[in-house]
């Protein structure tokens, strides 16, 4: 099971209202690459794991994933907080706020519903491990795009810490994936 | 420690959770390591401590009967995490 923890991993505190960056940021909540698949995607493949160690790891990140998730969709709530309906209008984000007002929903940058497809669980060890292998990386250049595209340190700060968690995840990756090649 | 604000305490729980996840992670492909893991229950331990204070003082951290809500159920009361604080 799991437990709640009512705490952000990593502080969020953005105070200056941003419609272009939240709707930017819905890319890492729930698009191909976002944190929502990734949780998923670890969550899932677990299951059918023969080693203790690569269960303990995909059970571990896709926790901090979690964790992740909600760092976004705080991002994302602040950036929406103050906001009026004009401004959504001129931000091009009509849609949004008819649909949604000022909450987050899992759809990509472009309005994109998150979709399972965007997950893998082929049931073969390795070749799971190596997708999540790769998908931390296309996190790692998502964050890299987002931090390119935010000129708020508010903003810039978390998704630096973000970005530095995938790298860590690609590592923990590569020694899942020795443990299993050597079982 | 003593006179800490409850933001004060809040970071220093922040920061040990985050090196003791990032140590789990690696214990999880280094379950050998016994350095790795007496720094691990080392922290686990002071973090332990450092909760405990805080859920004392300031309310609960965690749901599901893991923080004794001291002073009524405040669990409920704001801040939650995504509140601009």
């Amino acid at each position: 099971m799991w437990l709640y923890e009512k705490r952000l991993l990593y502080p969020v505190s953005i105070t200056r209202p941003n419609a272009r960056m939240a709707r930017l940021l819905l890319e890492q909540y729930a698009g191909g690459a976002s944190e929502l698949t990734a949780a998923v995607t670890y969550l899932n493949q677990r299951y059918t794991m023969p080693e203790g160690a690569v269960r303990a790891i995909l059970t571990d990140i896709g926790t901090e994933e979690l964790a992740h998730l909600e760092m976004v969709a705080g991002m994302i709530t602040q950036c929406l907080a103050g906001l009026s309906q004009q401004d959504f209008k001129a931000a091009g984000m009509g849609g949004w706020y008819a649909a949604h007002r000022r909450s987050p929903f899992p759809a990509d940058s472009s309005g994109v519903p998150w979709t399972a497809a965007y997950t893998v669980s082929s049931g073969d060890p390795a070749a799971d491990i190596i997708a999540d292998m790769a998908a931390e990386q296309q996190a790692r250049t998502a964050y890299e795009g987002l931090i390119s595209l935010s000129d708020d340190a508010a903003i810039t700060d978390p998704l630096d810490f973000l970005r530095q968690r995938e790298i860590v995840h690609y590592q923990r990756f590569g020694e899942a994936l020795d443990i299993v090649r050597a079982s | 420690m003593n006179n800490m604000t409850a933001a004060g305490l809040m970071q220093q729980i922040a920061e040990y959770e985050f090196l003791l996840a990032d140590l789990n992670l690696y214990l999880d492909t280094h379950p050998s390591d016994t350095r790795a893991l007496g720094d691990y229950n080392s922290y686990a331990a002071q973090l332990r401590t450092l909760k405990d204070k805080y859920i004392r003082e300031y309310g609960p951290l965690e749901n599901f009967g893991n923080s004794i809500n001291f002073n009524g159920w405040q669990y409920n009361d704001r801040p939650w995490p995504w509140d601009i604080v």
